[in-house]
């Protein structure tokens, strides 16, 4: 939903879907052009920026942009841009005072929470993203693109957790990971050196909506998954389903310049059960929101973003945040590089009650 | 460049990853205090000393029974007035056994205040009631904060239940500043039986040492009619590692009596999707299994403004944060509190009663 209203002012958002089965991205795609996109809007040459123009409009950008949204693309002459990030940052906002009033004077209402979290946190991911991409476009953008997946893929990452209970763990995992036309299907399993601590997830998932066949990157998800963790050290353990919707928006299908960059959006529900070691097991659930925003690499040759989770019943759990301690979720920021066409490295970090550092391999299969 | 400021980042997320360490290190330091010739230490930290001057004591009892180890140096013996706020009304200051000094004037039942001659030397005294055995009744309640002011309402409607205490799940204070603290000990002269306590996120809001200076430890266990009441400091969102250790210890040593548990923020909320709870759910859920491990018969929380009875693990839980702080819409129940009656080999039997 918020994706959708964030597109409300993308041009591709009016295009029909021209081809119901997704493919992924050309290893070679482009952002797309304004032309493309939108005839009715043709796009006039970049205009040109001397160095100490395009310095201001970053610093502009990065402090009163945070209050004035496209403060940094107006500096530099991308006043469609500035007009598009002021569109979404003021759907943000809205999403943002919609979800989060009526929790504030209800005092966390349960009837409200659903809505109000997911507008909430939706709404801070666009106006948040908006506000980045505004010092990416006063930078000049990086007009990367999203890089095409090998229809299989296996994986092998090492993760470390640290945590105030047992010190440092380390967790081994190994996966995989297949699409074919919309459908995709992951499953990983990672277990700790003295076995103490074991996970299995699989994910399921579908693209539903694409704006048009032009694969920019920009789409939504439904995804489901059953993530189990058995954890000998707590006594613990926990086996969760979830169902959730992730939308992605390249930014590009606002604006050419700022092409290259994205932000995601995921809502939705969870059960999860949890055994004991003595007493009955419980039953809980679980709210799904997250919103991230990155930038594809030159060459399509990966991505890096950064997102806020706000859950806090994975391994990270939730920041101690002072007076916000209990609400808040997690931070953290994700990488993925091709190395070569078949190799790809990737790295996370995540913080909240723990802090995790992965790093791992993915291997592509055509 | 960068790498320097996602590292520095890094560090200073890792850096507050335990933001109730200090808290829970400063609780090992409530209870003692030395001057004026006199050493007095709590047991167990089951109360703060608040004045300690030539001549004059005053303690601030967290349990319904407390014991004082006092040195008393050569410079320090004579005629001492030795006051203990917040004990039970039928509560004694003994020493050996025996009653000890002569009983003065005090301003409200819950003030005990003895005039006692200590000679130089170890003396240890206690203070408490004759009873120790059969049914008890008592009051429990949370979430006081912007309801300061009236929560003299609360405490006349707990009086009218004859409870022997009241045990409160923190949020004392909306801001823990020293006026509110100062209101808080007004209002409490107007409720005739004691009130034993945690703290909550709000008395965050300020330096701990305020709570800690007047309430005593904000983790602490007492057992009183055998029954034990395990107090956790969770004011974090979260137990800090040396609470999780100390709170597990205190439990098993509870496992063979009738065992209740006492923290500010239930470890996962009754609806779990609002997740007004624990900042970690795993955290949370090795605690709920260590209670259950324990034996734990009751656990009470608060820090939601609502009312909640649910299970976890099988034990009976209760959010009560119905102490005047602004409540949850739409739930029916406003100020409340809940009334505890536990008797030897019975299941504790749980009410709620409404305020306003």
């Amino acid at each position: 939903m918020a994706l959708a209203a964030a597109l409300v002012a993308s041009p591709a958002a009016a295009a029909p879907p021209a081809d119901p089965p997704f493919a992924d991205p050309p290893v070679t795609a482009s952002p797309p052009r304004p032309a493309e996109a939108a005839p009715a809007d043709p796009p006039a040459d970049p205009p040109a920026v001397t160095p100490g123009r395009r310095a201001a409009a970053i610093a502009l950008a990065a402090i009163p942009g945070l209050a004035v949204p496209g403060l940094g693309a107006r500096v530099v002459g991308e006043r469609r841009a500035a007009r598009r990030l002021l569109a979404m940052r003021a759907v943000g906002l809205g999403m943002m005072v919609v979800g989060g009033v009526p929790l504030l004077v209800t005092y966390g209402s349960a009837k409200l929470v659903v809505p109000g979290v997911h507008l909430s946190v939706a709404g801070s991911g666009l106006f948040l993203v908006g506000w980045w991409a505004d010092v990416y476009a006063a930078a000049g953008g990086g007009g990367g693109a999203p890089r095409r997946r090998a229809p299989i893929e296996l994986s092998a990452d090492a993760t470390w957790i640290d945590d105030a209970f047992h010190g440092g763990r380390a967790l081994i995992g190994v996966g995989g990971r297949g699409h074919r036309g919309r459908w995709t299907l992951a499953a990983r399993v990672a277990g700790a050196h003295d076995g103490a601590l074991a996970q299995a997830r699989v994910d399921a998932a579908a693209r539903v909506w694409r704006p048009d066949a032009r694969a920019s990157g920009t789409g939504v998800d439904v995804r489901a998954a059953i993530d189990a963790i058995r954890d000998d050290d707590d006594r613990v353990t926990t086996v969760t389903g979830e169902l959730a919707a992730r939308g992605r928006l390249h930014l590009a299908d606002l604006d050419r310049a700022l092409a290259g960059s994205f932000v995601e959006l995921d809502a939705g529900l969870g059960l999860q059960a949890v055994a004991y070691r003595a007493g009955d097991a419980d039953l809980a659930g679980v709210l799904i929101s997250r919103f991230a925003g990155g930038v594809f690499l030159p060459c399509a040759r990966g991505e890096v973003a950064v997102f806020y989770d706000h859950r806090r019943d994975t391994l990270a759990g939730g920041l101690p945040a002072g007076r916000a301690a209990g609400f808040f979720g997690s931070v953290g920021a994700t990488a993925e590089v091709a190395i070569t066409p078949t190799w790809i490295a990737t790295a996370a970090v995540e913080f909240g009650s723990a802090r995790l550092a992965t790093l791992g391999v993915r291997r592509g299969l055509r | 460049m960068r790498v320097a400021a996602v590292l520095l980042a890094g560090a200073a997320l890792a850096a507050c990853a335990r933001p109730g360490e200090q808290r829970a290190l400063d609780d090992a330091l409530v209870g003692v205090a030395d001057d004026a010739g006199l050493h007095v230490v709590i047991t167990d930290r089951l109360g703060a000393v608040r004045t300690l001057t030539q001549g004059r004591l005053e303690i601030w009892a967290a349990a319904p029974a407390i014991e004082l180890t006092v040195d008393v140096a050569t410079g320090g013996a004579g005629r001492w007035q030795i006051t203990v706020a917040n004990a039970l009304p039928d509560a004694e200051l003994r020493e050996g056994g025996a009653p000890l000094g002569v009983p003065l004037p005090a301003p409200r039942p819950t003030v005990l205040v003895r005039d006692v001659d200590l000679s130089s030397g170890r003396h240890v005294l206690t203070v408490g009631p004759a009873d120790v055995a059969g049914p008890l009744r008592i009051a429990a309640m949370a979430d006081i904060q912007t309801g300061l002011p009236t929560v003299d309402d609360v405490f006349a409607a707990i009086a009218t239940t004859n409870p022997r205490f009241v045990v409160c799940m923190g949020d004392l204070t909306e801001r823990g500043e020293l006026d509110e603290y100062a209101l808080l000990d007004r209002q409490l002269t107007t409720l005739p039986v004691p009130l034993y306590t945690t703290l909550g996120n709000h008395e965050l809001w300020a330096e701990a040492a305020r709570y800690q200076g007047r309430y005593g430890p904000a983790s602490f266990q007492f057992t009183f009619h055998d029954v034990a009441f395990t107090f956790a400091d969770s004011g974090d969102a979260g137990l800090d590692p040396i609470v999780e250790e100390a709170v597990g210890e205190m439990l098993a040593a509870a496992a063979d009596r009738q065992s209740l548990f006492l923290t500010h923020f239930p470890p996962v909320d009754p609806v779990g999707i609002r997740d007004g709870a624990f900042r970690s759910r795993r955290d949370a859920q090795r605690l709920i299994g260590t209670l259950a491990t324990s034996g734990v018969d009751l656990a009470l929380y608060g820090h939601i403004h609502t009312y909640a009875e649910f299970e976890h693990a099988g034990i009976p839980a209760f959010v009560s944060g119905g102490g005047g702080a602004r409540p949850e819409r739409w739930d029916g129940i406003g100020r409340h509190f809940l009334v505890i009656d536990l008797a030897p080999g019975q299941p504790p039997i749980v009410g709620v009663r409404r305020v306003d």
